[in-house]
């Protein structure tokens, strides 16, 4: 049996796994549903969420200048939470005065990793860990959550 | 810190003579019971409005609040409070801009590129105090 990934763990999306044998191929449609069984409530609840923002971001209430998030937003933005590694907690999702939609986890400490996507599947990151460590930087979204933004999350649980 | 362009903004504004300042908070999504989520320091024009608050009582800083931002956007549900020293730590500057009211001022000299105005939003999250209105407004 061989099962080859084409990313490294921990952000390998189970369909981005390439199975060639039979045994392989069995295991692989066995691990997408029960991917799928796991992680389908909680992409319902944050397609809920983004769609949610998108709306709340074109109503009247909005703030002078504010832009509206646009459909290819919210689908990037969507198909960006479906990227996400299921070992990564969730985030806490806004809209952002520039069209775009923000993703944001929290530290006990204080420590904040922050991303947002627009709509050309531009994703814009920074964090501010323990110990006073910044990074921020641009990935584009192709599909899979780049490993930046995986190692970023990870490192408000994980210092050092 | 932030090597990127800057914006020139409010060129020949009045330098702020306030020491602590309001950033208005009209959504749910951009602060939680304890903490001030980094989308609510995010503007396209990179100037992040605010509302100088020295000497004014608790019911007027949420009066002005709704008076100046609130105009079409109803009433506030919280507050971010920042000291004018904390955002000259981060390399910003704050310009008074007092055409829709004498307290109103910008936040000025946010960067262009969007990470690293995310970076500053960090920035003033970690810096800012958390205010939620009480319901009974």
């Amino acid at each position: 049996m061989t099962i080859a990934p084409t990313r490294v763990w921990p952000c390998v999306p189970i369909k981005a796994i390439v199975a060639f044998s039979d045994e392989a191929q069995s295991v692989n449609k066995l691990l997408r549903e029960l991917h799928l069984q796991i992680m389908a409530p909680r992409m319902e609840r944050f397609t809920a969420e983004i769609q949610s923002a998108a709306l709340e971001s074109a109503s009247s209430s909005r703030e002078v200048g504010a832009i509206p998030v646009s459909p290819l937003t919210s689908n990037y933005a969507i198909a960006f939470v479906k990227s996400l590694p299921f070992e990564i907690p969730d985030p806490e999702i806004a809209h952002e005065a520039d069209g775009e939609i923000s993703f944001d986890w929290f530290g006990a400490m204080g420590q904040i990793f922050s991303v947002s996507i627009d709509q050309t599947g531009r994703l814009a990151y920074a964090g501010r860990f323990e110990g006073g460590s910044k990074i921020h930087g641009t990935e584009r979204f192709m599909d899979s959550c780049p490993q930046e933004i995986v190692h970023g999350v990870f490192r408000l649980t994980s210092p050092g | 810190v932030f090597s990127g362009s800057r914006a020139q903004d409010n060129e020949g504004a009045t330098q702020s003579p306030y020491s602590l300042f309001s950033r208005f908070i009209f959504s749910e999504r951009h602060f939680s019971q304890n903490k001030v989520k980094p989308p609510a320091f995010i503007h396209p024009s990179r100037r992040i409005s605010v509302i100088a608050i020295d000497r004014l009582a608790v019911d007027e800083i949420w009066k002005v609040g709704d008076e100046v931002a609130g105009q079409s956007r109803g009433p506030s549900l919280a507050r971010a409070d920042i000291t004018a020293t904390a955002v000259k730590e981060i390399g910003l500057s704050i310009q008074m801009d007092p055409a829709p009211h004498p307290r109103h001022a910008n936040i000025c000299g946010c960067p262009v590129d969007k990470d690293e105005m995310k970076a500053v939003a960090l920035e003033l999250c970690a810096r800012a105090q958390l205010f939620v209105r009480s319901t009974a407004h």
